[in-house]
């Protein structure tokens, strides 16, 4: 029995199916978990329910945690240009966003522009 | 013919709802635009994230299709590649995946139906992710009960079909791209996930959860660390902003009375 918790260890035994034992076990499974419990919990609340408002509260605040964590915590070459260039885009792509009566491409583009614009001026 | 109208206003009924091939289709229409553009982009950087471990090109392009969690996908790669214990990569996921409960739990009441199968409701949370959340939230309130699954599969498959291809293109295009276009590729994630959580916001209370997560993520990173930040900043967000919005629904019943 070799280690299951090692790719070196999952190798020897799935041999070229190794890296979808990876994902089964250390991707799919803890986050597929709350998935179905979601379905198994889920399954009784209607639109109008107060465990409804909650849950929709909670996934919106999950979900800008995550957005938040994105900005102030980037990875790879996002991570190369400066918190101030970060937020500056952000904030303006939001403007913009508002500015055009919720326009999702408005605030896409001016976001995405100038964090193009940002990271020529700060090479 | 099957369904023949028997009175007018069936009649009037078959003419406006779509029947459950219809609605699906009508869902993989309503994604092109926007969702697909911005999926791509974002899998494309997921793709070469995978590349850049030397992960095999089969499974890092269908690791969208089977996981569908792009912020677990980065985690999974980069995890590897600072040489992370692979069961403390796991506990990460499942830290940054809870709110996949409160997603499936909240799009659940607009797809359920006593007569629908467990399985097919587990298939329809296994497509929940930011993305098609967000266009569930768009589009399933104003819709027949009936059209809404289907509309929702329809819509939900055309986004993962072009995440799970865009995984591969950017596999195989990472060494490609020049710095500026990474940097960008990768901020249109957060950029797309945060306007769309704006564009869902209806009414004063509704922007609570978004303003309090904005200003206790940081916090909580100070506090607790990169660990934890997530779920406390997130949680209680989702709750003192249910709660601000209950009294004010409560103190507008008690005027109203």
């Amino acid at each position: 029995m070799s280690d299951m918790f090692t790719i070196a260890g999952l190798q020897s035994t799935f041999g070229p199916f190794w890296a979808f034992a990876v994902l089964l076990i250390f991707a799919f499974l803890p986050t597929e978990f709350w998935r179905v419990l979601g379905v198994m919990l889920g399954k009784g609340l209607n639109e109008q329910s107060e465990g409804f408002r909650l849950v929709r509260m909670i996934s919106v605040g999950l979900v800008t945690a995550v957005v938040a964590k994105l900005v102030l915590q980037p990875s790879g070459s996002l991570a190369n240009l400066s918190a101030s260039a970060r937020f500056g885009a952000f904030f303006a792509a939001v403007a913009a966003f508002y500015l055009f009566r919720r326009s999702l491409a408005a605030g896409l583009s001016t976001g995405v522009g100038l964090v193009v614009l940002f990271s020529i001026m700060e090479r | 013919m099957q369904n023949t109208p028997t009175d007018s206003s069936q009649a009037v009924l078959s003419q406006t709802e779509k029947s459950a091939p219809q609605a699906f289709l009508a869902g993989c229409a309503s994604a092109m635009g926007v969702p697909v553009v911005t999926i791509f982009i974002s899998m494309m950087g997921v793709g070469g994230l995978a590349r850049q471990i030397d992960f095999p090109f089969i499974a890092s392009t269908l690791s969208t299709l089977i996981v569908w969690a792009g912020p677990a996908q980065v985690l999974l790669f980069g995890g590897i590649s600072t040489g992370t214990a692979l069961p403390w990569i796991a506990l990460a996921i499942l830290f940054s995946s809870l709110r996949f409960m409160p997603m499936t739990m909240s799009l659940l009441p607009y797809l359920n139906d006593p007569k629908r199968p467990t399985w097919l409701l587990l298939l329809a949370a296994h497509l929940v992710s930011i993305t098609t959340w967000v266009e569930g939230l768009r589009h399933l309130p104003g819709m027949p009960h009936r059209e809404r699954l289907p509309f929702y599969l329809g819509s939900s498959a055309m986004i993962i079909g072009v995440g799970t291809i865009a995984t591969g293109v950017g596999y195989l295009l990472v060494s490609e791209v020049p710095a500026p276009l990474a940097a960008a590729l990768l901020f249109t994630t957060p950029l797309y996930f945060g306007l769309s959580t704006l564009g869902a916001i209806r009414t004063p209370t509704d922007a609570l959860p978004v303003i309090l997560a904005t200003i206790l993520t940081p916090t909580a990173t100070v506090l607790l660390g990169r660990d934890y930040d997530l779920i406390a900043a997130g949680l209680s967000a989702g709750v003192i902003g249910y709660l601000v919005d209950r009294i004010v629904r409560r103190r507008r019943q008690a005027a109203a009375s």
